[in-house]
C-alpha cells in the first residue's frame, strides 16, 4: 500500500506490505536505526518515537495506519547539529552504557519537561514508567533528567 | 513484519464499517496496543483488519448533561479534559492516569477498545460499571444499548456479536459533589492490575453516606457491584470499611485466576484494595 508520511521535516512516499510495523519500515526502509525493538508487545519503550506532536511506542502500529503523519525520530530530536539540552544532560550525567533504551528515554523526557519543567523525583520516575532499562538501574537515567530541567529552566 | 496475511482497511465512513463488519473473520483496530501485539505473536489471524482512524470516533462531548465517550477517545485525551469532568465522571481521568506502559500507552489506548477487549485485568471495565455507563452497539441489523454490566459476559468476552462495534459510550450525570476513588494493585510497575476498585460515594455535612457504588475488577471474570447500601447509608465509612472488606471477599467468590495471581490471592487481597479505594476517595474521616 501506498502511504505518505514525513520523517524529521523530510517528505516520504513509500510502498509497504499492510503487515509490516512502523518501527520495521523507520528502521529497514528508511534505515533509521536509532529507534530500537527491544520487545515487540509495548512493555520496553525501545521504540518511541513521536507521531503528530505526541510520543507512541512505533511497535504498537502498523505502518500503513501513519500514512498523513509527520514523525520524528531520535535521529531528529534535536533540531540541528548539536546535542539537544537533554540529550548534552544525558551526556554530561552518564545517563546511559549500553544505549538502547536511550532514545526512548528522551523522548519520554521531553514530553515530562514540556508537560512539567520543574518536576519532583517522583514525577521523572512515573514519567519513564513506559520505557524500560536493563543497564542503569535508572538513578542516572533520573538525575539525567533532573539536570535537564535545570538546564532548561534557566535558559 | 506479521506472520499472516490479511486485508487491512481504513474505512471513511460508518456504512463503509457496517460492510466490512459482515464479511468473515475482521478484526477492529482502534488504538491498537491490544491488537498488534496479539498480530505480531500470531495469536490473531483475521482476514480483514478495519481500522477505525478515519471515522471521527475520538470525541469526547462534555458539557451537557450526560458525558458522551466515543469508541476512539484516548486516555490521553480524558486527562486533558480532566477539570472539566464533574461529579462521577471524575473516575474517568483518575483511572486514566494510572494507566500502564508510560504515556506512550495512554496517548493511543483507548477506552472503548480496553471494554470491547473485556480482559478481567484492565481498568476500564469496572470503571464503566461503576459509572452505571450505557454502551452504544452498532451492527448491520442496528443499534441496540446494553449496560455496562451487561457488556462485559466473561473473560475475553464482551456481549458483542462478531459483526458489531462499539459506537460510543454514554456516562450518566450525576451530582457534582460526588467523592470517587480508584485503586489497583499489580506486582511491578509494568505488569496488569491484580485487583482494582472503583467507589462513588455521597456524603451528607456530617459525613454520613447518602448514596454508594462501589465495584471491584480483576478479581474476577467481570467487574462485580459490591451491595454497599445496608453497611454504608446513614453510616460513617470509617466505621463500615471491615464489613465492606469482607462482604467484597464473599461476593468475589470465584476469582480469576491467571499467570499473575492465584484466586485465592485475588480474593484475599479484593477487599484490602476496596477499602483502600474508599480512602483514596477522602470519604474516611
Amino acid at each position: 500500500m501506498k502511504i505518505e508520511i514525513e520523517v524529521n521535516g523530510t517528505p516520504h512516499q513509500l510502498d509497504v506490505d499492510p503487515r509490516r510495523l512502523l518501527v520495521e519500515v523507520i528502521r529497514e526502509d528508511l534505515r533509521l536505526t536509532g529507534t530500537h525493538i527491544g520487545c515487540l508487545t509495548g512493555d520496553c519503550g525501545a521504540c518511541t518515537v513521536e507521531r503528530d506532536g505526541e510520543i507512541i511506542k512505533s511497535c504498537l502500529a502498523l505502518a500503513v495506519a501513519a500514512d498523513g503523519s509527520a514523525l520524528t525520530t531520535i535521529e531528529g530530536f534535536s533540531g540541528d547539529d548539536d546535542l539537544d539540552p537533554i540529550q548534552q544532560a544525558f551526556w554530561d550525567e552518564h545517563g546511559f552504557q549500553c544505549g538502547f533504551c536511550l532514545p526512548g528515554m528522551l523522548f519520554a523526557a521531553r514530553d515530562l519537561l514540556a508537560a512539567n519543567p520543574d518536576p519532583s523525583d517522583d514525577e521523572i520516575r512515573t514519567a519513564i514508567n513506559g520505557n524500560l532499562c536493563r543497564c542503569t538501574g535508572y538513578e542516572p537515567i533520573v538525575k539525567s533528567i533532573r539536570t535537564a530541567a535545570e538546564k532548561l529552566r534557566s535558559s | 513484519m506479521i506472520a499472516t496475511t490479511f486485508e487491512y482497511v481504513a474505512p471513511a465512513g460508518l456504512e463503509d464499517l457496517d460492510r466490512l463488519m459482515s464479511q468473515d473473520a475482521v478484526t477492529v483496530l482502534g488504538g491498537g496496543t491490544w491488537v498488534i501485539p496479539e498480530l505480531t505473536a500470531g495469536l490473531r489471524s483475521p482476514g480483514t483488519v478495519a481500522d477505525l482512524r478515519l471515522l471521527g470516533l475520538a470525541t469526547l462531548e462534555v458539557g451537557g448533561e450526560a458525558l458522551r465517550v466515543g469508541p476512539m477517545v484516548t486516555y490521553a485525551q480524558v486527562l486533558r479534559a480532566a477539570e472539566a469532568l464533574t461529579g462521577s465522571a471524575q473516575l474517568l481521568p483518575t483511572m486514566a492516569s494510572g494507566i500502564t506502559g508510560g504515556s506512550q500507552i495512554r496517548n493511543v489506548g483507548t477506552i472503548g477498545g480496553s471494554a470491547c477487549y473485556a480482559s478481567p485485568s484492565s481498568d476500564v471495565p469496572a470503571v464503566l460499571v461503576a459509572l452505571n455507563a450505557v454502551m452504544h452497539v452498532r451492527g448491520v441489523r442496528g443499534l441496540r444499548d446494553l449496560t455496562a454490566e451487561a457488556f462485559f459476559v466473561d473473560a475475553f468476552t464482551s456481549a458483542l456479536e462478531h459483526d458489531e462495534v462499539l459506537e460510543g459510550i454514554t456516562i450518566p450525570a450525576s451530582q457534582r459533589d460526588l467523592k470517587v476513588g480508584y485503586k489497583k494493585f499489580k506486582l511491578s510497575e509494568s505488569s496488569y492490575p491484580i485487583a482494582t476498585a472503583a467507589c462513588l460515594i455521597a456524603q451528607e455535612a456530617d459525613g454520613t453516606v447518602s448514596s454508594a457504588r462501589v465495584v471491584v475488577g480483576a478479581v474476577c471474570a467481570t467487574p462485580q457491584v459490591i451491595p454497599v447500601d445496608d453497611l454504608l447509608v446513614g453510616q460513617q465509612v470509617a466505621s463500615a470499611l471491615e464489613a465492606i472488606a469482607d462482604r467484597v471477599q464473599d461476593v468475589c467468590s470465584e476469582p480469576y485466576e491467571d499467570v499473575l495471581a492465584s484466586a485465592e490471592y485475588r480474593r484475599k487481597i479484593s477487599g484490602v484494595i476496596a477499602k483502600r479505594a474508599l480512602v483514596a476517595a477522602g470519604v474516611v474521616a
